[in-house]
């Protein structure tokens, strides 16, 4: 499990994509924390503050991210 | 007075309406379950009051529809139509997921609509000890907040007597709050009153820590996938060992009827229709019911325990290789069960190409009306063998029928125009213990669904077969029961038609089998307890000693390897279920895409079959 910690910047992408990720709770300046990568460039498993969501590579690397902390499990 | 349920998807809105209104409405653990609206009264037992009907309505995130499901709340809180207007919305709110929630809540109550806001798990806010400021919500939006815990019914009471006794002003829908409406204002809104009304939001952080720990198993990259098709395994093979006991005693059931009738009026012609119409056909067919009971009960379990999001996540990628996405694998599941379902979950996948390929090719997914066929052409091959072993080999047909699923979808990926990419975008819901009641009610009431759907197709089948195959009648004296059946209406009408199943390895009874199996798939097996009926014992195994001794005319056995397997991938790919054709029409918007399917799907089912039938034979395999 990973706990890779970040702070979301922006949000990037189409008009359609960023709405459903605001929706999802992925809001400016919220935490959030990548939980999980599938193998073979499967899904991203994060956890934000709204609960845990899983998204494509291309949807996760539209939140413009800055990394805040790393922590070991 | 009509109120609305509304909320984001998966925060308790289907609960909420079957507690309110006594239904059996589908309750799930993932997002996106209910994609079209259902209206009820309040149950009597809630006593006398206002006469109050409730809606309620798919999920969505927000009044900016992204998929057909959330489309239809949209239209709902927008509609003037005296069928489906509403007077007031009942806003449905999940605490662990406040801030989110609550921007749906600020851009309904812009709508202009009376609203009374419901917030869920009461029970797990107890548990944690939080509190949760509903004045600080009654305040901003003007309407009463209650708190429910919807696995128990607790906090219901005060709530449906408000509904009972609400008055309301009148209102007039603003349309142009849509327009107006900006999602990132919205946000920064819903945040402070979220923080306001939430201040000890931290302590609900602590309840994903279980969730977490099991996803640290179920979605390990290695040992994630191995559950997943363990999982999917047992389900399959549970079907069949677990009914095994349960389906013994129906057929004893069926067989003592069947005997008792005979014995007690041996001269009576309505005796012998009674016994070798209608118990051996019902008997052919609702010896399958614990079997589709069971797979309904472990299906439900999947759904009610949010291990469904989970699977979903882990398809996705292979998914995306065939053009379409993991949100398609909830559908698919659901088309093991039943395609009419399955066809209407597609509505919540956002790129159309990708839910014209899902509407393609969900019929070819086994559904529970092809449960009787494969039992009773496994319970052939394997006469006599452990459980266990038509048990895999019914889980290795589910596979199968996957695999045929993709291929398809493959190929049809390398002709679609894909407009845009799909949004996968999914939501892991907390894990939770489905309730058994719960379990068991859904459970049954799909198999219900599946004996009254049945049920009167077989009888009136039965009839018009044994009629067909006791008239014109011949002379007893001077032939026997084969004579009466080959000069029989049936018997005439069967020969004619016996060259296009020939090649199939089927005689006429056979082919009459497959075309009555067009009114319903399990209606087949009751057509060749019928046909090839057994006096002595009704029911499976009767039936299949029948069989196994069956000759066609030239006098060589009908059923052996070759036809069965043919047979199998027959019913694998073959569209029969009329119920399908419609609900594609509805769904599609096209008579024509549903008309091509229907032809397509079954032409190929017959040369498939007859391929395989005359391959086998040529490697010399009977």
């Amino acid at each position: 499990m990973s706990n890779l910690h970040f702070v979301i910047q922006k949000i990037e992408g189409s008009l359609e994509l960023q709405e459903r990720l605001k929706e999802l709770g992925f809001f400016q300046g919220e935490t959030l924390r990548l939980v999980r990568k599938l193998p073979f460039y499967g899904p991203y498993v994060v956890q934000t503050n709204q609960g845990l969501v899983s998204l494509r590579k291309d949807e996760f690397e539209s939140l413009g991210l800055e990394a805040c902390r790393k922590e070991t499990p | 007075m009509r109120f609305i349920l509304v909320g984001p998807p998966n925060s308790g809105k289907s609960t909420l309406y079957n507690w309110l209104t006594g239904s059996l409405a589908k309750v799930v653990n993932y997002p996106g379950s209910t994609v079209d609206y259902m209206t009820g009264d309040l149950a009597a037992h809630w006593g006398a009051g206002q006469q109050v009907q409730v809606m309620d309505s798919p999920g969505t995130y927000s009044l900016h529809p992204k998929s057909e499901d959330e489309e239809v709340t949209l239209k709902l809180l927008k509609s003037t139509d005296k069928e489906t207007k509403a007077d007031a919305v009942i806003m449905v709110l999940d605490p662990t997921q406040l801030s989110r929630h609550l921007v749906l809540a600020l851009q309904v109550s812009r709508l202009g609509y009376p609203m009374i806001l419901v917030i869920t798990m009461k029970d797990l806010l107890e548990k944690q000890n939080i509190q949760i400021e509903t004045e600080v919500l009654k305040n901003h939006f003007g309407a009463q907040v209650f708190l429910v815990d919807g696995k128990l019914g607790g906090g219901l009471e005060p709530f449906v007597q408000y509904l009972k006794f609400f008055k309301h002003p009148d209102h007039v829908i603003n349309h142009d709050s849509l327009a107006t409406s900006h999602l990132d204002q919205e946000i920064v809104q819903s945040q402070k009153l979220s923080a306001s009304a939430l201040p000890m939001k931290e302590k609900l952080s602590t309840v994903w820590d279980h969730t977490l720990k099991l996803d640290s198993f179920f979605l390990h990259p290695l040992l994630g996938y191995i559950s997943f098709f363990a999982i999917m395994f047992l389900l399959f093979t549970s079907v069949y060992w677990v009914a095994t006991p349960l389906m013994d005693l129906v057929e004893t059931a069926f067989s003592v009827m069947s005997e008792e009738v005979l014995l007690k009026f041996p001269e009576s012609q309505f005796a012998r229709f009674f016994s070798e119409g209608i118990v051996t056909s019902f008997a052919a067919v609702f010896v399958f019911v614990p079997q589709i009971f069971i797979l309904f009960f472990f299906l439900s379990i999947l759904e009610g325990s949010g291990y469904l999001s989970r699977a979903a996540t882990m398809i996705d990628r292979p998914f995306s290789k065939i053009g379409l996405s993991g949100r398609s694998f909830v559908p698919f599941l659901s088309g093991y069960a039943c395609a009419v379902p399955a066809l209407m979950a597609t509505r919540n996948i956002s790129s159309s190409s990708e839910k014209w390929m899902a509407r393609m090719i969900i019929p070819l997914l086994s559904c529970s009306a092809r449960l009787p066929v494969y039992g009773l052409l496994l319970g052939f091959l394997f006469w006599k063998s452990p459980a266990w072993l038509p048990g895999l080999v019914l889980s290795c047909l589910y596979i199968l029928s996957m695999v045929v699923a993709t291929l398809a979808a493959g190929v049809l990926n390398r002709f679609i125009k894909k407009e845009k990419t799909s949004l996968f975008l999914m939501e892991l819901p907390l894990y939770r213990f489905p309730l058994i009641r719960s379990l068991w009610l859904q459970a049954w009431n799909k198999t219900k669904t599946f004996l009254f759907r049945a049920g009167p197709v077989i009888f009136v089948l039965s009839v018009f077969l044994w009629l067909g195959m006791n008239y014109p009648k011949v002379n007893p004296e001077l032939s026997d029961d084969i004579t009466q059946l080959e000069y029989s209406y049936l018997g005439k009408m069967g020969q004619h038609l016996e060259p296009i199943f020939e090649p199939m390895g089927l005689d006429w009874r056979g082919g009459v089998g497959l075309i009555a199996a067009f009114a319903a798939r399990e209606v087949f097996v009751s057509t060749l307890a019928v046909l090839y009926h057994s006096d002595e014992q009704a029911g499976d195994p009767g039936l299949i000693e029948k069989l196994q001794q069956a000759k066609n005319s030239e006098g060589q056995l009908i059923f052996t390897t070759s036809v069965i397997w043919g047979l199998i991938l027959f019913f694998m790919i073959a569209l029969q279920c009329l119920s399908t054709v419609g609900v594609m029409i509805k769904e599609s918007q096209s008579w024509k895409l549903a008309l091509i399917q229907l032809v397509l799907f079954n032409a190929l089912a017959y040369a498939v079959a007859v391929g395989l039938v005359q391959g086998l034979r040529s490697l010399g395999i009977a």
